[in-house]
């Protein structure tokens, strides 16, 4: 019981944190201002430690997003997990994640940044391994890995950084050269799953279920985008850098919804729909579509987390199976869940005047006025059409009332439950439209191509009624072309060596070549032997006699204090 | 709708083949404003001055020709705010200019494309009368 | 007392054996580090009762310096590959107590390394990958100034106006 209250009182307390914050955009939007607040906690010469909070529209608009996802999850989690829940454990977890979240879009210090940006990566590996099993271990090394590989790439350009200009706020550094932007851009890359660094995401969905809500689909992985709008003035100047952005955000985007075309899992299938989302709005930043990319990151924050939650839902119905092909007579059993996954799936969709209409479709537009290829448009037409595929998908299996188990849990959820996922609806279908006539009113609407412009309608239509027809999983017959698409074109084979034990066989090998061979002869012979024996005799000796150990710790510390 | 989506896709497609009969999307039209042109061409005006867009804190990017439109828009924002409802027709004022602009620009982007279209038939007129 | 006898008799062995030979000591655990190479019969015996195996079952690695002394050769098999369902007395390692362990034994637990026989080989995972990477990524590139966009010449802005040629209205 004692849970339940902590869960109320952190929902709570989050609850008028958004409440505050959202206030807080308003004046923010309404003054178009930006306020920097900046407390110096020490200095040194010219440099100056200081935490300095930078609030533009762009930091309180998402933080008023990110509080209010956090605080419905606070909520929906005890809920979800109420059977087995570790609930402070789980509690703190959740709070460092947000707290952490937090700063990395409030700060403008890069070392507290940096602060913000290592605690994501470090809580998020707590939380793949809440449930602690073989494969919730392996997916969490290695998106530690993968995000600890981004946070050197950040220290690196953080170093750089300050060595041309002694002043860690993020706007003093005017480095324009390829070097600082690719290291920048590598950063962002990996914490936001853009091509080569994607395979994490999907094998993340071993967390629980609330946690990919809040974590996987509007808070970690768009953290990388958002420092990107961030540091935008720098990486604007930069074409090779935003050709190559562009190239292989609409390759995630593709391979992403590749994949999903032949995944059966369910939490997987929305882990890919994220990471399309998130080629997407790396696809419109580096086209020059700054605010729309950030219009689109916030809308799909919204309707992800939501689509992720009712998914757990009905998945409790389920008793926690995640395959798509037991996914059926949702819509008979828990009528509720399955109305505000609609929700969030016409989002996805794209039906007008909704959220993800405004966000995915203004930028689809916008995409005609770039001067890009006919490749990208092509491709950037089969991403909607992917996106309506395992979209729809979605929808026909929990819409069909097949009951496919024999046992089925009737679990309707509570009150409470049901009216967060309420609020998080209602924020879904107003925010895009309200966002966009009082935030961004001044996006200019350019005419389109009636051909541009019904396209995606076509495609809706046309994959609506295939699926309507034949309501069954898209399989081929070979069994490499599956593997294939299923593994990211092989990216996550690679990243993970499923296929061999080549990584451990080239470290096995220079184990035994260096450090039974050469470091053994080199490092362990006669003069440098002295030192490990005279280490070794001082250690001996301090285990004497306490009081000797004592004396001569003591005198070395004089004689260490004396020379400095 | 099938002329408007041949005229789109021949249009770039013509860029990839012949592009000097294709006028540049990003850069200013070659011929002068005037040519052809018996009667004299009205210029473009706008009300307000640069230092009224500055002070006015417009983008760069939306200090055009509507940008009259745009002041008096944010005028109204900013007395009635949060009822910006009653902000509706300004916008649409503001709207229905950058709607007669990109038709301006159409006009433009059509007359500059039969000027090099007449430029490159004259040029393989020639060719031919050489040959 | 007697242990600081015992302490600096040993401290004095190291030297004298650093400063005699010229061999260097490694500092591992090398009670169990396995034996030499088995050559006779009887030798090939011990070390199988050693570690466990019946005779007929024992066999070392080669000895061409790259093998393991008398280890035992216990076959390209990861944890994953034993069945699920067997009595273990560890169920996670699925090992029985006293039962050998193969020599690269920490690959191949955790889900790490498995040694199934798969599905696709190495070479050809490289191939595809590659050849689906590289070809999207140079497509894309190749096909860059082949631009598609919409006819609009572009846009006017009144500050150009003030310096050079003026703007027009078309009728």
């Amino acid at each position: 019981m004692t849970s339940f209250y902590n869960h109320l009182m952190w929902f709570t307390f989050l609850f008028t944190s958004f409440c505050f914050s959202l206030l807080m955009s308003f004046y923010i939007s309404y003054m178009n201002q930006a306020l920097y607040v900046s407390i110096n906690m020490f200095s040194l010469w010219n440099n100056e430690m200081s935490v300095s909070f930078y609030l533009d529209y762009m930091s309180s608009w998402f933080s008023t997003i990110i509080l209010l996802i956090s605080s419905v999850i606070m909520v929906y989690s005890y809920f979800y997990m109420a059977p087995y829940s570790k609930s402070v454990y789980f509690l703190w977890l959740t709070n460092l994640f947000i707290f952490s979240m937090l700063m990395v879009v409030n700060m403008s210090n890069l070392f507290f940044l940096m602060l913000g940006w290592d605690g994501l990566g470090l809580v998020s590996f707590f939380l793949i391994v809440y449930y602690q099993n073989q494969s919730s271990i392996t997916s969490g090394m290695f998106t530690l890995l993968m995000n600890r590989l981004g946070d050197s790439f950040f220290l690196l350009t953080i170093a750089l950084f300050f060595y041309t200009y002694p002043d860690l706020t993020m706007f003093s550094s005017n480095l324009t050269d390829f070097l600082s932007l690719t290291l920048l851009l590598l950063t962002f890359m990996t914490k936001s799953a853009i091509y080569p660094f994607s395979p994490w995401l999907p094998l993340a969905m071993a967390a629980p279920t609330p946690i990919s809500a809040l974590v996987h689909s509007s808070t970690l992985v768009t953290a990388g985008l958002y420092l990107m709008m961030r540091f935008s003035y720098l990486l604007y100047s930069s074409y090779t850098l935003m050709q190559l952005l562009l190239i292989l955000s609409l390759f995630t985007s593709f391979y992403a919804g590749m994949n999903s075309i032949f995944e059966k899992d369910l939490k997987k299938m929305i882990a890919l729909s994220t990471l399309s989302h998130l080629g997407f709005i790396g696809m419109a930043f580096s086209s020059g579509l700054l605010h729309l990319a950030f219009f689109h990151m916030l809308t799909h924050a919204l309707f992800k987390s939501l689509l992720f939650m009712t998914m757990g839902d009905i998945m409790i119905n389920l008793n926690h199976s995640q395959d798509i092909r037991y996914l059926s007579s949702g819509m008979l059993y828990t009528p509720m869940s399955c109305m505000v996954m609609y929700v969030s799936i016409l989002n996805l969709l794209g039906l007008p005047n909704l959220s993800g209409y405004f966000s995915k479709d203004l930028v689809l537009e916008m995409m005609n006025y770039s001067s890009s290829s006919i490749l990208v448009m092509l491709v950037l037409f089969m991403n909607v059409f992917f996106t309506y595929y395992y979209t729809y998908q979605l929808f026909f299996y929990s819409f069909q009332p097949i009951k496919v188990l024999p046992y089925q849990n009737f679990h309707s959820p509570m009150l409470g439950h049901t009216l967060c996922l309420f609020i998080m609806a209602i924020s879904t279908l107003l925010f895009g439209f309200f966002f966009l006539s009082h935030i961004c009113s001044l996006t200019l609407f350019y005419p389109v191509p009636l051909v541009n412009k019904s396209l995606p309608l076509f495609i809706n239509l046309i994959m609506f009624l295939h699926l309507f027809l034949n309501t069954k999983l898209f399989t081929s017959n070979s069994p490499m072309l599956n593997y294939y698409f299923s593994n990211m074109m092989f990216l996550s084979n690679l990243m993970l060596t499923l296929s061999s034990n080549l990584y451990y066989n080239l470290s096995f090998m220079l184990v035994k070549s260096l450090e039974f061979g050469v470091l053994n002869y080199s490092l362990n012979s006669y003069p440098k032997m002295m030192f490990t024996h005279l280490s070794s005799y001082v250690l001996n000796l301090s285990t004497l006699n306490p009081m000797k150990s004592v004396l001569f710790m003591s005198s070395f510390m004089v004689l260490l204090s004396v020379l400095i | 709708m099938g002329g408007a989506t041949s005229q789109y896709f021949g249009t770039f497609s013509e860029s990839w083949s012949n592009p000097n009969v294709v006028p540049s999307v990003l850069d200013k039209p070659k011929h002068d404003p005037l040519f052809g042109f018996q009667n004299e061409r009205e210029t473009r005006e706008i009300k307000a001055s640069q230092d009224d867009l500055y002070w006015a804190k417009i983008p760069a990017s939306r200090r055009d020709y509507c940008a009259d439109h745009l002041i008096e828009f944010q005028r109204c924002r900013k007395q009635n705010y949060p009822f910006l409802s009653k902000c509706e027709h300004i916008k649409h004022e503001w709207d229905h200019c950058q709607n007669e602009d990109t038709i301006l620009r159409m006009k433009e982007f059509e007359r500059e494309r039969r000027l090099l279209k007449r430029e490159e038939r004259k040029r393989l007129r020639e060719e031919a009368v050489i040959q | 007392m007697n242990r600081l006898a015992l302490i600096r008799s040993s401290i004095i062995f190291n030297q004298a054996r650093s400063f005699s030979s010229s061999k260097p000591a490694l500092v591992f655990a090398k009670d169990f580090k396995p034996g030499p190479y088995p050559e006779t019969e009887a030798e090939r015996r011990a070390a199988a009762k050693k570690y466990g195996l019946k005779p007929e079952d024992y066999q070392p690695y080669p000895n061409d310096g790259f093998g393991y002394g008398d280890y035992p050769n216990l076959g390209r098999i990861s944890t994953d590959m034993k069945s699920d369902w067997g009595d273990y007395d560890d169920p996670y390692l699925k090992r029985n107590f006293g039962e050998p362990i193969v020599v690269t034994q920490e690959q191949l637990t955790a889900e790490k390394v498995t040694l199934r026989p798969q599905r696709v080989s190495f070479s050809n995972i490289i191939f595809w990958f590659l050849f689906g990477s590289v070809t999207y990524i140079g497509l894309h590139y190749l096909m860059w100034d082949y631009k598609c966009y919409i006819p609009l010449a572009p846009k006017q802005y009144p500050r150009d106006a003030l310096n050079e040629g003026e703007k027009h209205f078309k009728i």
